[in-house]
């Protein structure tokens, strides 16, 4: 009997990129079907009315919205190999709590660094390095967020470091400069085959970026 | 037994502490009778004849003395005493325990908070209540949440849990009697899907009506109305968003069942009628009517003064643009 896996997304999507992540780190076979978001298809609709995002997680024609869920739910499902969340519930509380605060924080004000000019460009670009500077300090001296292993805000995190470069560049600094430590986490992150098959080249992101600002008229 | 051996020497080659005769001392020492008392009911051995052979020796021959034995009280009583003593101490003693075990920073009038309030009563979960006043944070508050810095907080054991939702699944799987989420994972993915919707779509689509007015509030109802019936389908078939009883949604969505009404009276707008959304409706008021949600509901006038002030506020502000 097998299970039947199909994932919904847009590749430079970071909240899709954590599905690909955690798939892979679990070994789970699955059928990638890439959205064209200005003609979203039918199976979309159907499986998030509600949302009418990606990514979607269809597991046996059952459907699961909502990235950090989804993640949730293929641990618990496929939960005989890497684990993403830790078994102690004061440690699983922490680290719903930290990747919480990377989706409540990072996408608006990222999203913003590149949306904006001048002083709310600026303005953007301190809050957006002080949530890094405030994670970075929750990772200190551990190998990855999750402790020894690879877990739950590593994948909720990591999947934004595909978005850096735009950042960066669009932003005119540099994250290193201010958050070393985790940049040292990125490449540690990146050597696991799961993280780096999984997120598409910075540049590339940076290319779509540059398509997009082009698109909806942001200088 | 150190404070026992002191006792016993000053025994040493006598027949009484008085010497030959009962005296001041024997009087003073003669609570030691209450010794097999203690041991029975405490379970403990403390004066045998290996250890204090002279003061084994005494409590018998002082218990033999007519005068003292005449005026004993009955020993089954006594034990029957001592055993419910016990009882109620060591009672008290778990209680400030799990008092001191389980904190909750919360203010008279977060819906968030009350979600917490609930898991925890309807857990059986002893806890001690901080009421915070917002506009003046205690610094236990700005310590056990840094990032935030907002309620609620649960402290469990010194520890802090944030995050109305992280804290309803730390609870969850804290103590595991009456569970509010289903074991399934794809029923517990549907749970926290629905949860995530009621906080990131649902709640705030509700407070923008609540700070407009006129044609603007008409425009901004409609995703209000989409919301709702998107809620009021999932309770299609079930008495309660949990199914036959409370559960982790039913806690999530139950600030609509005391909040609607009073953003309803405040913003003069109708939300949740019966002919719209008959499910949540129903739903609201078998919620309301649950004793141990019932008696946890903020004050209603209070709500509607603070509310009021609020809407005042937002409204006076908008016409200054």
């Amino acid at each position: 009997m097998g299970d039947e896996v199909i994932l919904l997304d847009f590749w430079p999507s970071m909240f899709g990129m954590r599905l690909r992540v955690a798939l892979a780190e679990k070994g789970v076979n699955y059928e990638y079907k890439e959205e064209d978001l200005s003609n979203k298809s039918a199976l979309l609709l159907k499986m998030n009315p509600v949302h009418k995002k990606i990514p979607v997680l269809i597991h046996n024609g059952k459907p699961v919205c909502e990235s950090l869920i989804a993640v949730q739910y293929i641990d618990e499902v496929w939960k005989d190999k890497a684990p993403l969340l830790p078994s102690d519930p004061y440690q699983r509380a922490q680290a719903r709590f930290w990747a919480d605060y990377v989706d409540k924080k990072l996408y608006t004000l990222g999203s913003k660094v590149w949306q904006t000019k001048g002083e709310e460009q600026e303005a953007s670009k301190k809050e957006f390095l002080d949530c890094l500077k405030l994670l970075e300090g929750e990772l200190g001296d551990k190998p990855y967020f999750g402790g020894e292993t690879f877990g739950f805000v590593d994948v909720s995190l990591i999947t934004f470091y595909s978005w850096f470069y735009a950042y960066e560049t669009f932003g005119n600094f540099s994250i290193e400069a201010d958050c070393p430590k985790l940049i040292e986490w990125v490449k540690r992150c990146m050597e696991k085959e799961s993280v780096s098959k999984s997120i598409p080249d910075p540049h590339k992101v940076y290319e779509f970026v540059l398509q997009l600002k082009k698109k909806f008229g942001i200088e | 037994m150190e404070n026992l051996k002191f006792v016993k020497e000053q025994l040493k080659g006598k027949k009484f502490f008085g010497g030959g005769k009962i005296g001041y001392i024997d009087v003073a020492f003669d609570w030691l009778n209450l010794a097999s008392i203690i041991e029975e009911v405490a379970g403990v051995k403390l004066i045998d004849e290996d250890n204090f052979p002279w003061l084994k020796a005494w409590m018998e021959l002082f218990s033999d003395v007519p005068v003292i034995k005449q005026s004993w009280p009955d020993q089954e009583k006594l034990i029957i005493k001592y055993q419910f003593v016990l009882k109620l101490e060591s009672n008290q003693t778990s209680m400030s325990s799990a008092q001191e075990e389980v904190k909750l920073f919360r203010n008279w009038s977060s819906a968030y908070a009350l979600r917490i309030v609930w898991a925890l009563k309807i857990k059986g979960i002893e806890f001690h209540t901080i009421f915070e006043d917002l506009e003046n944070k205690s610094p236990s508050l700005l310590h056990y949440n840094p990032v935030h810095k907002k309620v609620p907080v649960l402290v469990h054991n010194g520890k802090p849990i944030c995050e109305s939702l992280v804290v309803l699944e730390y609870i969850e799987e804290t103590w595991k009697q009456n569970p509010l989420l289903p074991e399934d994972p794809l029923d517990k993915a549907t749970a926290r899907f629905w949860a995530k919707f009621n906080d990131d779509k649902l709640l705030p689509s509700i407070a923008v009506v609540f700070t407009t007015q006129g044609k603007e509030q008409e425009e901004v109802k409609v995703p209000v109305m989409e919301n709702l019936k998107f809620v009021d389908e999932q309770l299609k078939g079930k008495k309660y968003f949990g199914g036959e009883k409370i559960g982790f949604l039913d806690i999530v969505f139950g600030w609509l069942a005391n909040m609607a009404s009073v953003v309803e009276e405040v913003a003069g707008v109708q939300l949740i009628d019966e002919e719209n959304f008959p499910l949540l409706k129903a739903w609201m008021e078998l919620f309301s009517d649950t004793p141990v949600i019932k008696e946890s509901w903020p004050d209603r006038e209070k709500l509607i003064i603070k509310y009021q002030l609020r809407r005042e506020g937002y409204l006076a502000s908008s016409v200054a643009k």
